[in-house]
């Protein structure tokens, strides 16, 4: 029981937005019309780039934690722009994000996909071992969307402050 | 929870330097969840500055895991510390009773 229903999503992704106020994040909770899975979970930050010759200059980056339909499971969808407004492909996304990953596997791990909500390209990490992986939490996590979030997150830098693990009060 | 001796050696070798004595060693306690390998030894006393990641290799060597199997390691049931995270801020936010409980699973993480 890795998979949680559109229901569960929308309300530990409130959760999550609640702990992230608390914790003064910048998290918002998105939301195109009521019907699923028209909301999301969005959140931007500027990220330094590491290599090649724009070695140090700022990318902004916004993340989206979408609700997969087929899959039952989070997914997290984002976007990296230059600072002078440029969009990174997918060549620039994997070198910027996982410069140790072999290009055969980078297919299997992050690559553009359609945005379920905005239908718009937008670079995803697969979701297809996500069930699998949330299923091996012992008992089931209290809430998978802030699971999900931290366990996938740092993948493509998309750091949760540890205090996040502290708010087992939200169940 | 008192700091056992060999726990301590077991670890050492890889983690210690001349500067860090035992006693700045943070105790973590490791459990299993999921279908992963139980390790016997649950207590271990890990230098404070080691990452997250560190430790995550550490049992994947330690059972000597297949490569495309990846340890997962969290905290109070939900959430997944950054994997560059270091212990010594592990354990001021989650600490309890002088220990850092972690748990563990492994899964494929792609594909």
């Amino acid at each position: 029981m890795g998979d949680l229903s559109w229901k569960d999503f929308l309300t530990q992704a409130k959760q999550f937005l609640e702990i992230s106020q608390k914790l003064g994040d910048n998290w918002v909770l998105e939301q195109k019309d009521s019907n699923e899975p028209n909301t999301y979970l969005k959140c931007s930050q500027k990220i330094k780039g590491q290599c090649g010759k724009n070695a140090g200059d700022l990318v902004s980056v916004e993340y989206h934690v979408v609700f997969s339909v087929s899959y039952q499971v989070p997914m997290l969808f984002f976007q990296a722009h230059r600072s002078d407004g440029s969009l990174l492909d997918v060549e620039a996304t994997w070198k910027m994000f996982m410069p140790e990953s072999k290009a055969s596997d980078l297919h299997q791990i992050l690559t553009q996909m359609d945005h379920p909500v905005l239908f718009r390209p937008y670079m995803a990490l697969h979701p297809c071992r996500t069930a699998e992986v949330l299923k091996q939490f012992g008992k089931p996590s209290c809430n998978q969307v802030l699971s999900f979030i931290s366990l996938y997150g740092p993948h493509v830098q998309l750091h949760l402050q540890n205090a996040y693990g502290l708010s087992q009060e939200y169940t | 929870m008192a700091e056992t001796p060999e726990s301590q050696a077991a670890l050492s070798t890889s983690s210690s330097t001349p500067a860090d004595k035992d006693g700045s060693k943070i105790c973590i306690l490791l459990n299993a969840t999921g279908n992963v390998p139980i390790i016997k030894k649950r207590t271990w006393t890990v230098d404070p500055n080691k990452t997250v990641s560190w430790i995550q290799k550490f049992i994947h060597k330690f059972l000597k895991l297949d490569a495309s199997e990846q340890i997962f390691l969290y905290v109070n049931q939900t959430f997944a510390p950054a994997p560059d995270q270091i212990i010594k801020n592990l354990y001021e936010c989650h600490g309890t009773n002088g220990k850092l409980v972690l748990y563990y699973c492994k899964n494929q993480a792609w594909g």
